[in-house]
């Protein structure tokens, strides 16, 4: 799209094709199905002509131009037709000949578009000798000249009607003729009513002209031709594009204000491109002032004074008007006024509507000419009506809008699930720690070599054996043994000792030697799982060397006590372990040999490892503890970093039973003990022990402290190489990043987001890899909290650009984490279809993964998608939708799976209440609440949290559709028990506890409940305590808080109480008191305030018919409201009445 | 014994089978097509088979009270069934025991919420050893009229028997109407209520059953001028009253004067295409109007000022001719005559008129769906 196309409300001629194809959005479907008819026809089908009928407005002069277009357009219709427009007003036509010669100067004017300007010059002479003057041969002349231009003529004529009247019977018989000829044209003519021609069986054209009726244009089919203009439009449709996504609520007040009208709807458009009002009453405004001149000459067709009388009073009534009343308002006589009701009706400025007493109403046909006369004529108080209405339409939208289910309650305008974004950062937390205890083992057998391997002959000290054959082949042997247990080749150790050697233990020579054979036996036997073999072969070193004062045979004695150690715990026998740690430490904590200290320490540190896996908490953290006592000051080789990963597992152990100020001093105790140490291993632990004070500080909300903390590792080793390091820096740069959200320092955190990819973008190291699309995730949702989602898209593209083909799990799931907040930004910039296929790459990608995580994020795919079909108020789609999450994840136990197959089962069971399947939508809920009660195991916070939305839910269709007071009771009773657990407020699930109570009498309960919500203030406060006064019965009393509510209006701190004034009129209705707060209503005003309350409440107390009383626009708002209070009474219809299916319960 | 073709065994078959089989039905059909004849000959079969039958009309009824007086009226009849039912009512209802001890059962409507009343009876012929259907003729035009009086009260004594059909499986309900029950449903938004309730639409005979029926009107003796058909005769007969009722069928044979001759094997003299022509002129005689006034009362009763007015013009229009019109015809003659209609209203109103026996649609076009009514319409209804 190179320019955007311009408008014309008017006089679409004035827009070339292009721009006129560009606007053409309402009426695509029809000229489609026109335009597959003269396909249908050029490919021998019968002939058929139509005609297109609809009121002013409706669009049918754009579609004939559209159909002209269609067809020069395409190379098969334009090689069969030549399509020829007219005037739109042809009142020269009297006779049949001047309609010939009328289609001979549109044909001309054809040929002279179309370069075949020798073909239009003679037409034009031609057209004025006498043969044209006689209609058959007019009519010949111009099919002759037809084919020699090379088509059927296809003649598109606005005001057939005028046209017909004026040739006549006669003409309209010779007319028909010709067009029944094979070759004859084809008329796809346009009126404002159906042909009288047409019903009349003796006139020409009866049933000649199949009819295609205009009818206003709906909800959805306005929105969608706003949003097709604003793909249309480009650069400037993307505003439209926001505001189609962010204010539906003012998009709908307009609807309803202009009744689906297609001219309108350009206005619209425009109106919502270029202004920057504030209000929807400041839109209607503008609206107006441009349909001004044309509801000015309509409305000035009738002149006489009766005429004007009479459409002033249907038009300043608002509301249908009978005759009677009328003829009062007007002082005219009933019987003088019924013929201009007939010319009125006939000429479709009026029609005639039913009303709940037995005489027929008035109304303007046109509403939004109505809505233009109240403006524009109206009195102080007409005018002041419609604003209040517009204000109300405002609220009211506003309130529908925002997502009344648990869950989203209070802010749905977020455009990711809070559900999500939990398990999300758990999942990073996972991650984090999971990325530690790895590295420590790694580490650990990197450095320092399993302290269960015994010592080879490389390191340690020993004796001196000397060096005879045996000895020489012992050590051979022993040497082989070493390298054979570092190589884990244990079934070949023990094929060794097949090799063997003959010195038994007993041989003090070769003592150390063949202990050292037997201990790297005993090892073998355990790695095989042979862990009693294992302890046999380290009791009979033992029962040899146990005691010496030798130090090699002192190390055979500590490596055999703790690999047998090694071998208990592998039997289960961790008590009897632990005491062969205690019996090493008693033997030789004093020792002087520092091998020997250093074994000690490296067995306390095994000690602590295994009660660590064995979750031994307190023990594994005091065996962390003897590792530091035991070290002493030893400060050197191995020590220190044995030491170091014991206070590492010690903070992690710490960090786990959430102890931070003792994970702070156990961080502050590495540092203090190895922040000036040069080597590697320990400088890693360092900026390790930064990273978790950090983290710790976080928790402790010391955030400034935590990022100064972070810093740290930044500042030391920032410029340091080496992957551990590097890692480390980045969890430092990551965790800066989290705090600064949680500073909310979102430009600070974007920018540390960009520090991380530029630090490490181009590293092929999976860790790495991973911080970096985590960072470039993380500055694209920070883009998006900031509403920036047209730059946040960018960044989550980028990890798709660098990371998308790889396989690694951690990679994988940054992916997935990128494509659905991609999507997520699509949707909130109204870009539906390609938010859809985003999603759709999510599941194709993920679905066949078996890893939770990414089972999850397929199915929140799915549901995200069904939501946006829900919000483009499609149900049934939805639904479709939604049923997928259920059949692929329904029986799913994973926790992310489960998470999204529960918002699902909300959203559907919302979707299918939309559509009047209130009962299924109950089925859903209570079925999977059922199977999460039924759920094994402890339950955790998500899945308690999964309890609450779904009973809440459950209270909500009870009360607000089934009117089921003792059922919803104990659903929202429920869902705000759970809430209470899990720690989040139960305010949306007692709120509604209260109000259930005060429709069941109770009042002394609902006051109990009422007391412990202790945040209500103003609006919310005043609500309840009408509710509190009617249930007591002081009426004057409850009326008076009321009227305060109803002057402020029904938002406040946040909530909407929309929901709980008509539970309040529930309430007093059933009480008795309907008349009187009916009275009431009109006395004080509220009843033009609030119209449509006030009528959906008349209609409750007093029928549904009096619904008919109400003017279309009031009408159309308050018969919903006038349902759900009386919803409970007996099932009501759906909201149009063709969608209803029957839905199968997925349970 | 074989049952004759103008009896309706399959439909007696089919009816018997749902009721056994646990369902309630809901037979609509247009005016005299013999859904009382029906309906009685139901309550006969299951009657025969050990069922027990409550019957009432409850046409002209307004208030729930007048229907429960029915319902105890028919019970009383049967006097063990009344003993029984009285002595739950005794149980449930102790302190009003002084009607019901006096024997006096409906006398304690008024003292009792009409539903618990209601309830305790469906509740005590539940416990009956018989199965029971409760038929109730008219149904339709009873909720019309509370409707009109009381919406809410109409709607929840409707959702009232679909609860207690569900709560009391041994008593199935037979309600029938003339008027479309799902029209007046859901114009008093209770459609909720019909579910659970199996629709059985009666149709008009079949052509032997058509035949049939007048064979046994002429052997009864129960025509003055009995007569014999031919096929051509009897094709001519069905073309031009189209519906084959058997009220009609019986009123034409009343008329006919049959000149032709004896044919073989025949009792009776042949009636001949210009005697049955006769015999119409006849019947749409001023004098004859009678027969029709239902199908006119019908529209002004059931329906409000401007659906009648529509109603009445709608079908105007369709009387013209026999083929009827198309909707676009329909539409534009009407906004000719000042009814300016949106396709949406315009259809349901031929819904209307279609489920109540008025209208067909072949191929597009509404035409009547009894040629002698439409006759009628023509003649005496419709305006030029």
């Amino acid at each position: 799209m190179t320019r955007a196309p311009g408008f014309s409300i008017y006089n679409q001629d004035r827009l070339d094709d292009i721009d006129f194809v560009a606007n053409f959005v309402a009426r695509n479907k029809q000229a489609e199905t026109l335009l597959n008819g003269l396909r249908n026809i050029a490919e021998g089908g019968p002939v058929e002509h139509q005609i297109l009928i609809g009121a002013r407005g409706m669009g049918k002069t754009s579609l004939l131009r559209r159909l002209a277009i269609g067809i020069t357009g395409d190379p098969d219709l334009n090689a069969a037709y030549i399509p020829l427009r007219f005037r739109e007003e042809q009142y020269n036509i009297i006779s049949l000949d001047v309609f010939w010669r009328n289609c001979g100067e549109s044909l001309a004017e054809y040929c002279e578009q179309q370069g075949n300007q020798a073909l239009a010059d003679q037409l034009d002479l031609a057209i004025e000798t006498p043969e044209w003057r006689d209609d058959a041969k007019a009519r010949d002349a111009f099919l002759a000249a037809c084919h020699e231009a090379g088509g059927r003529p296809i003649l598109l004529l606005d005001n057939l009607d005028l046209i017909l009247a004026g040739i006549k019977r006669e003409g309209s018989w010779s007319l028909r003729n010709a067009l029944q000829k094979s070759d004859g044209p084809i008329v796809i003519g346009a009126a404002t009513q159906l042909l009288s021609e047409g019903a009349d069986r003796d006139a020409p054209f009866y049933e000649f002209f199949n009819p295609h009726i205009l009818e206003p244009l709906s909800e959805s089919e306005l929105l969608a031709c706003l949003n097709a203009l604003a793909t249309k439009r480009g650069i400037p449709g993307a505003r439209v594009k926001v505001i189609l996504a962010k204010e539906p609520a003012r998009v709908r007040a307009l609807y309803v204000l202009t009744g689906g009208n297609p001219r309108i709807l350009t206005l619209i458009y425009g109106l919502l491109e270029q202004a920057d009002s504030e209000t929807i009453f400041a839109d209607l405004e503008t609206l107006l002032d441009q349909v001004t001149p044309f509801y000015k000459a309509r409305v000035e067709e009738y002149q006489t004074p009766l005429q004007r009388a009479v459409i002033d009073g249907i038009a300043l009534n608002w509301d249908p008007i009978t005759s009677g009343v009328l003829s009062q308002q007007t002082g005219v006589e009933a019987t003088t006024l019924s013929p201009q009701l007939i010319r009125l009706k006939r000429d479709g400025l009026v029609e005639e509507v039913e009303t709940s007493g037995t005489r027929a109403g008035y109304q303007l046909s046109e509403r939004f000419l109505n809505i233009w006369y109240l403006m524009r004529h109206g009195t102080r108080k007409t005018k002041q009506r419609l604003r209040w209405f517009t204000l109300f339409l405002t609220k009211l939208f506003s309130a529908e809008d925002i997502q009344r289910m648990a869950g989203d309650a209070r802010s749905g305008k977020s455009s990711s699930h809070p559900f999500y974004r939990e398990a999300l950062y758990e999942a990073y937390d996972l991650l984090n720690v999971s990325c530690m205890d790895s590295s420590d083992t790694d580490d650990l057998n990197h450095q320092f070599g399993s302290p269960t391997l015994a010592p080879s002959s490389s390191s340690g000290e020993s004796i001196d054996i000397g060096n005879s054959t045996a000895t020489k082949r012992l050590k051979m042997i022993e040497v082989k043994n070493g390298r054979l247990l570092k190589a884990s080749k244990y079934s070949d150790v023990l094929k060794l000792e097949a090799v063997a050697f003959e010195p038994s233990l007993s041989d003090p020579v070769h003592q150390n030697l063949v202990a050292r054979l037997k201990n790297g036996r005993g090892i073998a036997l355990n790695h095989l799982n042979r862990p009693e073999e294992a302890i046999l072969v380290f009791d009979e070193v033992l029962e040899h060397v146990s005691g010496s004062a030798i130090l090699n045979l002192q190390e055979r004695e500590v490596a055999a006590l703790v690999n047998k150690a090694e071998a208990l715990f592998k039997l289960g026998r961790w008590q009897d372990a632990v005491a062969v740690y205690e019996d090493i430490v008693a033997r030789f904590s004093m020792s002087d040999s520092p091998s020997v200290l250093t074994m000690l320490i490296g067995a306390l540190f095994e000690k602590g490892r295994k009660l660590r896996k064995l979750k031994k908490t307190r023990e594994a953290i005091a065996a962390f503890d003897q590792v530091v006592e035991h070290s002493g000051t030893n400060d050197k080789g191995p020590t220190r970093e044995i030491v170091a990963l014991a206070l590492v597992n010690k903070a992690l152990m710490l960090s786990d039973l959430n102890h931070p100020r003792d994970v702070i001093a156990v961080c502050d105790e590495i540092v203090s003990r190895f922040a000036a140490s040069g080597a590697s291993f320990l400088q890693v632990r360092v900026a390790w022990a930064f990273n978790q004070k950090g983290r710790a500080l976080r928790k402790l909300r010391g955030l400034r402290e935590a990022v100064a903390s972070f810093d740290q590792v930044l500042e030391r080793f920032g410029a340091k190489s080496g992957l551990a390091l590097n890692e480390e820096v980045a969890w430092a740069l990551v965790n800066r990043v989290s705090t600064l959200i949680d500073l909310d320092l979102r430009e600070d955190a974007i920018a540390n987001c960009r520090e991380i990819v530029s630090r490490f973008g181009a590293s092929d190291v999976l860790p790495l890899q991973s911080r970096v699309a985590w960072a470039l995730n993380e500055e694209g949702r920070q883009l998006q909290r900031l509403g920036r989602h047209e730059v946040a898209i960018p960044a989550f593209d980028q990890v798709l650009q660098r990371f998308g083909t790889s396989e690694g799990e951690s990679l994988r799931i940054e992916i997935s984490i990128a494509l659905i907040n991609k999507a997520l930004s699509l949707v909130d910039l109204n870009r539906t279809g390609e938010a859809t296929t985003v999603f759709d790459d999510v599941v194709s990608r993920f679905e066949a993964s078996d890893v939770p995580f990414l089972q999850g994020q397929v199915a929140w795919a799915l549901t995200e998608k069904g939501r946006g079909f829900k919000r483009l108020k499609r149900p049934e789609e939805a639904i479709a939708i939604f049923d997928q999450v259920l059949d692929r994840f329904g029986e799913s136990d994973a926790l992310e799976p489960s998470r999204a197959v529960a918002a699902a089962v909300v959203d559907r069971a919302s979707c299918l209440v939309d559509i009047g399947e209130v009962d299924e939508a109950l089925c859903s809920l209570r079925a999977e609440a059922r199977k999460e009660r039924s759920a094994k195991g402890i339950k955790s916070a998500a899945h308690k949290r999964r309890m609450a939305l779904l009973e809440f839910s459950i209270g909500w269709i009870l009360f607000c559709y089934l009117y089921d007071i003792p059922g919803a009771a104990a659903a929202f009773s429920e869902a705000a028990a759970l809430e209470k657990e899990f720690g989040k407020d139960s305010v949306p699930a007692s709120a509604n506890l209260c109000w259930v109570l005060l429709a069941s009498s109770d009042l002394a309960a609902a006051k109990e409940v009422f007391a412990r919500l202790d945040e209500f203030t103003g609006v919310g406060r005043r609500l309840w305590d009408a509710g509190f006064e009617i249930v007591a019965d002081n009426l004057e009393a409850s009326l008076a808080h009321l009227d305060a509510v109803l002057h402020v209006g029904l938002e406040d701190e946040g909530f909407e109480y929309f929901e709980a004034l008509l539970w309040y009129l529930r309430i007093a209705a059933e009480r008795g008191y309907g008349e009187r707060v009916i009275a009431w209503f009109v006395a004080t005003g509220n009843a033009d305030r609030y119209a449509p309350v006030y009528g959906a409440l008349v209609a409750h107390v007093r029928g549904a018919r009096l619904l008919l009383d109400l003017n279309p626009e009031v009408r159309g708002v308050a018969r919903p409201l006038y349902s759900r209070l009386s919803a409970g009474a007996g099932l009501q219809e759906a909201e149009g009445e063709g969608r209803k299916r029957k839905y199968r319960s997925k349970r | 014994m074989l049952i004759k073709a103008h009896h309706r065994g399959a439909e007696r078959a089919e009816l018997r089978a749902r009721f056994a089989s646990g369902s309630s039905v809901l037979m609509l059909a247009p005016r005299r097509i013999g859904k009382t004849w029906l309906l009685n000959k139901i309550s006969e079969d299951l009657t025969l088979l050990g069922w027990l039958c409550i019957k009432i009309d409850v046409e002209g009824m307004r208030t729930e009270n007048e229907f429960l007086r029915a319902l105890c009226n028919e019970i009383e009849k049967t006097q063990a069934l009344s003993a029984r039912v009285k002595a739950h009512f005794f149980q449930r209802f102790k302190q009003l025991t002084t009607h019901v001890q006096d024997g006096n059962l409906y006398a304690a409507i008024g003292d009792i919420d009409p539903r618990d009343f209601l309830e305790t009876l469906i509740s005590s012929l539940n416990n009956e050893e018989q199965p029971t259907v409760i038929l109730v003729d008219e149904v339709a035009l009873f909720i019309h009229e509370l409707a009109i009086e009381a919406p809410h009260q109409a709607r929840s004594l409707l959702y009232h028997l679909r609860k207690m059909q569900q709560a009391f499986p041994r008593v199935r309900w037979f309600l029938t109407g003339s008027v479309g029950l799902d029209v007046v449903a859901r114009r008093h938004n209770m459609l909720g209520a019909l579910l659970g309730i199996d629709p059985y639409p009666l149709e008009p005979f079949t052509a032997a059953a058509a035949k049939s029926y007048l064979n046994e009107l002429c052997a009864n003796g129960e025509i003055g001028y009995p007569f014999s058909l031919n096929e051509d005769s009897f094709e001519h007969l069905a073309l031009e009253l189209g519906w084959l009722s058997p009220y009609y069928l019986r009123q034409i044979a009343l008329q006919l004067r049959p000149t032709g001759t004896l044919a073989d094997g025949q009792v009776h003299p042949l009636a001949t295409i210009d005697d049955i022509e006769r015999a119409f002129t006849q019947l749409l005689s001023p004098t004859q109007r009678l027969h029709f006034a239902a199908w006119e009362e019908h529209i002004d009763k059931n329906f409000n000022d401007i659906e009648t007015r529509r109603l009445r013009a709608i079908l105007d229009i369709a009387s013209a001719e026999a083929d009827g019109e198309i909707e676009a015809t329909i539409l534009t003659r009407l906004s000719i005559s000042g009814e300016v209609l949106t396709t949406r209203v315009l259809r349901t109103l031929l819904s209307s008129l279609e489920i109540d026996g008025f209208l067909q649609k072949i191929v597009g076009r509404w035409c009547f769906r009894s040629g002698l009514l439409r006759r009628y319409w023509k003649e005496y209804m419709a305006y030029d």
